[in-house]
């Protein structure tokens, strides 16, 4: 229970804070989906791998630069500090917190030696093929199929809500290779080459405006053998690890982020709130709003040093996950509501309005917040499994 | 980055005082049947009062977090805020009056303003010495500053007294936050109790053939309350490691804290009645005495508005 900071750490710090000035975009993201939105995502990867930040933790072997969690959560606040390009909504991010961890966990070592420098450098993009129309909350419903046919797999099925799917070269793709095995046996955890013929994608419009995520047909496609991550018929365990990352690692640099955009926040009332009501605004009802939600996100960044010190198994990032996800909706939501009528426009103060729609995801994607309810209950607390889950 | 593990002291440490407190103070000790117990004693053996004071004046030479552990676990077990009061008072005072305070010989109590000179006295009986605890102050009076009536309080397990405080008798202050940084970690060990209990009861008691712990309602109501605990706790570490090391950071990590601990008291123990069912309603049982408990702590510490106006006030943290 201290606050660590070498003399390593501030220069580190330093380090970061003076790069990132350098050379965080001026321009926003493009929200549009589309060339341009990925070319932004893409460059400003590109642009970290380059200037020797393409990954503060991971082994140096592989592109990163082999230092402390305490480094990586460094960079992250620097990142948010510097308002550099966010870590999620951005297409990278499926690799870099997830299958590029994934790899490094269960990969063998020449998907390690591919793959993971790629990640990095922004030259291949990542998509996440899970979820399919018959099988969301309930990833253990997938159909999907896969045949093993001599050296190769052969796909066919369909996969629903893959986010970035028209920007991915690879996606992690979960599929069924016992064709006899029901539920969380014989499911295999396979990387799919996104060009390889019979794989046809469809782009879903959403509520706030992009069409990022897509419906994805496999039509008798063709994947090597050596594609298959973890073994044939350990899919659901691959797929285990895989979540764990997406529900813990994944959240440290939004926790980051989300502080930031609280001040954001805070700067724009104070410079625009006096001229409305007088100074007395900190003693008003949205000034409690600020106040909680400054509070929460001081709460959650804390979460996150107690995830870590704790290291008490993967259940826990969702207490982490679940406070994340809601609280991203409660400081937009409040955000709409220091807007008044501008938050009819989307594009209002840097975009707030459209990321109050935008975040009506958090607690759908990754697993809804009732499952992370569920998994608290069940995994951290004990309770019992209900009668129809099992 | 702030390193939220504990060291192996500071794990015996946690481990020693958990004993100590389950032998001495379970929380039945506070049912409307019990016979009446007094731990100060036992705590002064222990070194509870001067914990973080030097050796040389009775005190164990501990530091500010690991006052905060024990803290944490003086609000798990619905120790008196009179144990809050005697710490703050022997960090206030010196000579023989701290070692009288630290040796249990002297005591403290809890007053409240209630604006102009009026105030609330908690558990005031055997007090020589009074603390008030403002954001950012803390001011110790003589027992004679206050003078007052018995009246009912929302949480009978201590007793409550109205009356007019005697500002002018004050003998000086300290200008430190650690008066709300301690008062939250016990709102954290608050939120963290009866959490606990809730979904220990929701394990065993039985409706439709199967624990209520199974049904989602409850689960999801549990799960509320382990995220709330979860939340409080973290806060509450990270602001005793700046309140330790980096003091620029300390006012908005304590005022975070404090805001997110009430908010969890409050709430869990809010939750756990609803989880219990009728028996929740009981006076015999425990779950009522930890809502109760959240208002008194919050209510000592000015109230969650309060915390609230003190965070905005505050730049952000430089380090996290
Ligand atoms: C923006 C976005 C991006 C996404 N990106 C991807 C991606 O890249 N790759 C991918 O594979 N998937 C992705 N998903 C899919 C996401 O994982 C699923 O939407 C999610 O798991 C929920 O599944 P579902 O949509 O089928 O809803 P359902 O499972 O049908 O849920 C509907 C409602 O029922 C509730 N419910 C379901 N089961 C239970 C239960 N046991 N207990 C209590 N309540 C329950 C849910 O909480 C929800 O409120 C994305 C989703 C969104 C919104």
């Amino acid at each position: 229970m201290r606050v660590v900071q070498s003399a390593e750490d501030l220069l580190f710090r330093q380090e970061a804070r003076d790069w990132l000035a350098a050379n965080v975009p001026g321009e926003r993201r493009p929200h549009e989906t589309g060339d341009a939105q990925r070319a932004f995502d893409v460059d400003w990867r590109r642009r970290q791998y380059d200037g020797g930040w393409g990954h503060i933790a991971w082994p140096r072997a592989y592109g990163g630069r082999g230092l402390p969690v305490a480094r990586q959560l460094i960079w992250y606040e620097e990142c948010a500090r510097a308002r550099a390009p966010a870590y999620t909504n951005n297409c990278c991010f499926v690799g870099l917190s997830h299958a590029g961890p994934t790899i490094i966990a269960r990969g063998d070592d020449a998907q390690k030696a591919f793959h993971l420098p790629r990640i990095l450098s922004g030259d291949a993009v990542w998509c996440q093929g899970f979820s399919e129309p018959g099988a969301g909350s309930d990833l253990a419903g997938v159909r999907t199929r896969g045949v093993i046919d001599g050296d190769s797999l052969v796909i066919s099925g369909q996969k629903i809500w893959t986010s970035y799917a028209i920007y991915a070269q690879f996606q992690e793709l979960l599929i069924r290779t016992d064709p006899d095995s029901t539920r969380h046996d014989g499911l295999t955890f396979v990387i799919c080459d996104m060009s390889a013929p019979g794989v046809e994608i469809r782009p879903i419009r959403n509520i706030a405006g992009g069409s990022d995520f897509c419906e994805v047909f496999y039509d008798e496609v063709r994947l090597p053998l050596t594609a298959v991550v973890g073994g044939v018929g350990a899919g659901w365990d691959v797929a285990m690890s895989l979540l764990a990352f997406e529900r813990g690692a994944a959240s440290f640099p939004v926790a980051m982020e989300i502080a930031a955009r609280v001040e954001e926040l805070l700067e724009y009332v104070e410079s625009k709130r006096p001229s409305i009501e007088g100074a007395g605004w900190r003693e008003s009802a949205l000034g409690a709003r600020l106040a909680a939600v400054r509070a929460d996100a001081a709460a959650l960044k804390s979460m996150v040093y107690l995830l870590i010190a704790r290291d008490a198994g993967p259940a826990e990032g969702s207490y982490v996950r679940l406070f994340l996800s809601e609280l991203e909706q409660r400081v937009s939501a409040l955000a709409m509501d220091l807007l008044g009528p501008e938050g009819l426009e989307k594009a209002s103060l840097g975009g707030w309005p459209r990321r109050y729609l935008d975040d009506f995801k958090t607690t759908i994607a990754a697993g809804t917040s009732q499952i992370q309810r569920n998994i608290i209950g069940e995994r951290i607390l004990g309770l019992p499994k209900g009668g129809a889950r099992r | 980055m702030i390193d939220l593990g504990l060291s192996d002291d500071q794990r015996q440490i946690v481990d020693g005082v958990v004993a100590l407190l389950q032998e001495n103070c379970p929380v039945s000790r506070l049912r409307p049947s019990a016979a009446p117990s007094d731990v100060h004693r036992r705590l002064a053996e222990w070194g509870w009062f001067g914990a973080a004071l030097p050796e040389h004046d009775g005190g164990l030479g501990l530091g500010v977090a690991e006052e905060v552990l024990l803290y944490f676990e003086a609000g798990r077990f619905l120790l008196s805020p009179s144990v809050l009061a005697t710490t703050l008072a022997a960090r206030l005072t010196g000579g023989d009056e701290r070692k009288a305070l630290c040796a249990g010989d002297r005591r403290a109590a809890l007053v409240l303003s209630l604006g102009g000179d009026e105030a609330y006295c908690i558990d005031g009986a055997g007090a020589q010495v009074l603390i008030a605890i403002r954001t950012d102050e803390i001011v110790i009076l003589p027992a004679e500053a206050f003078s007052g009536e018995p009246v009912v309080g929302l949480d009978e397990t201590v007793a409550l007294e109205r009356g007019r405080l005697d500002h002018g008798l004050r003998r000086g202050g300290e200008r430190t936050h650690v008066g709300v940084l301690l008062g939250a970690a016990m709102l954290a060990g608050v939120s963290r109790a009866v959490c606990d209990l809730a979904v220990d009861y929701a394990k065993v008691r039985e409706q439709f053939g199967q624990p209520i712990g199974a049904f989602q309602a409850i689960k999801h109501l549990c799960a509320d309350m382990g995220l709330n605990a979860y939340a409080a706790e973290a806060q509450v570490k990270a602001a005793a490691a700046a309140a330790a090391s980096t003091p620029r950071d300390a006012a908005f990590q304590i005022a975070a804290a404090a805001a997110t601990a009430m908010a969890a008291a409050r709430a869990n123990g809010s939750i756990a009645i609803q989880v219990h069912g009728g028996i929740g309603f009981t006076a015999e049982a425990d779950v009522h005495v930890y809502l109760k408990r959240a208002h008194l702590l919050s209510g000592v510490l000015g109230g969650l508005e309060e915390q609230h106006r003190w965070l905005l006030n505050c730049p952000p943290p430089q380090m996290a």
